[in-house]
């Protein structure tokens, strides 16, 4: 495994700069303690040489703020659609990027996203290597790298741990 | 000089606009296309000058859009503008007929780079 913590923060960080013109900051306390509501998950699989998934969760609030600034408008405007493709693409690019330092060749699937106040994923056959929390446009989010486990028992294998937060809060969705 | 921008992104799409634009390329005629099946209509259609594309996409990926215009013998410059950034991924797109590739995330200033000699040719 040639991925390192810090490794994330740089691509996370640089997609943030790049693409949102925001930071990408290490937040203080407990981010996950913190954490309240409705949550977005994207992510992205990978299969091949190396075989794992990138996960990229966060509050409908920071989506919806993520949309607007790329869609560079105001987030009261942003459709559903628009930001589940926005956080999709922001997984996708995460994710992409941090593939480029995992053995080749290996494949990238097509980003997803799910949505929800109480949920939780399951991805078969994976651990979680590192789990990065950042803070951003008000909020805290949390980039997840897993990797596959062979000597994981499929049925047994307890699901990915996701931000656990309440139902969704009232001014969650449009 | 017509370019037509295919990813199946929306919101990616606006941001290939918004860094053609700063880059300078605000007056080319730009169209877009949401998967590799539609920009291939689009291409016989149109005939665009330039075709920046994204790798991934459903029904028809960047790469399988560009085998297809190179099986037609169509040679309109392509450049890819994809997350799938590794050197094997690199090789794959110039063997296939690319004439580069954007890695994402990008800024105005790599489209001038890689972009500004191919619009000038």
């Amino acid at each position: 495994m040639n991925v390192q913590e810090q490794d994330i923060r740089d691509i996370t960080g640089a997609v943030w700069t790049s693409v949102l013109r925001r930071d990408a900051e290490t937040p203080s306390g407990d981010p996950e303690a913190e954490f309240a509501g409705s949550v977005m998950t994207g992510c992205v699989q990978m299969s091949g040489t190396w075989d794992g998934a990138v996960t990229l969760q966060c509050s409908i609030q920071l989506a919806r703020a993520a949309a607007a600034a790329m869609y560079d408008s105001d987030p009261t405007e942003m459709s559903s659609a628009d930001i589940r493709d926005a956080i999709g693409e922001l997984t996708n690019m995460v994710g992409g990027n941090i593939k480029a330092l995992l053995p080749g060749p290996t494949q990238l699937s097509l980003p997803f996203v799910v949505e929800g106040g109480k949920y939780s994923l399951n991805i078969c056959n994976v651990v979680a290597v590192h789990r990065v929390w950042f803070s951003s446009l008000g909020e805290t989010f949390v980039v997840t790298l897993l990797a596959r486990d062979n000597a994981q028992d499929p049925v047994s294998a307890a699901p990915m741990p996701i931000l656990t937060g309440g139902f969704p809060r009232e001014d969650s969705h449009r | 000089m017509k370019i037509l921008i295919v990813d199946d992104s929306k919101a990616m799409r606006l941001i290939i606009r918004r860094a053609l634009r700063q880059a300078g390329f605000a007056d080319e005629g730009l169209a877009e296309a949401c998967n590799g099946s539609e920009a291939l209509k689009s291409i016989r259609a149109e005939s665009p000058d330039l075709v920046l594309s994204d790798w991934n996409m459903p029904e028809m990926t960047g790469i399988d859009l560009l085998s297809a215009l190179v099986a037609e013998g169509k040679k309109v410059p392509f450049v890819f503008v994809t997350s799938e950034s590794t050197p094997e991924m690199r090789e794959r797109a110039m063997g296939s007929g690319a004439l580069g590739l954007i890695a994402k995330p990008f800024d105005a200033d790599k489209f001038k780079e890689v972009l500004g000699p191919i619009l000038r040719s």
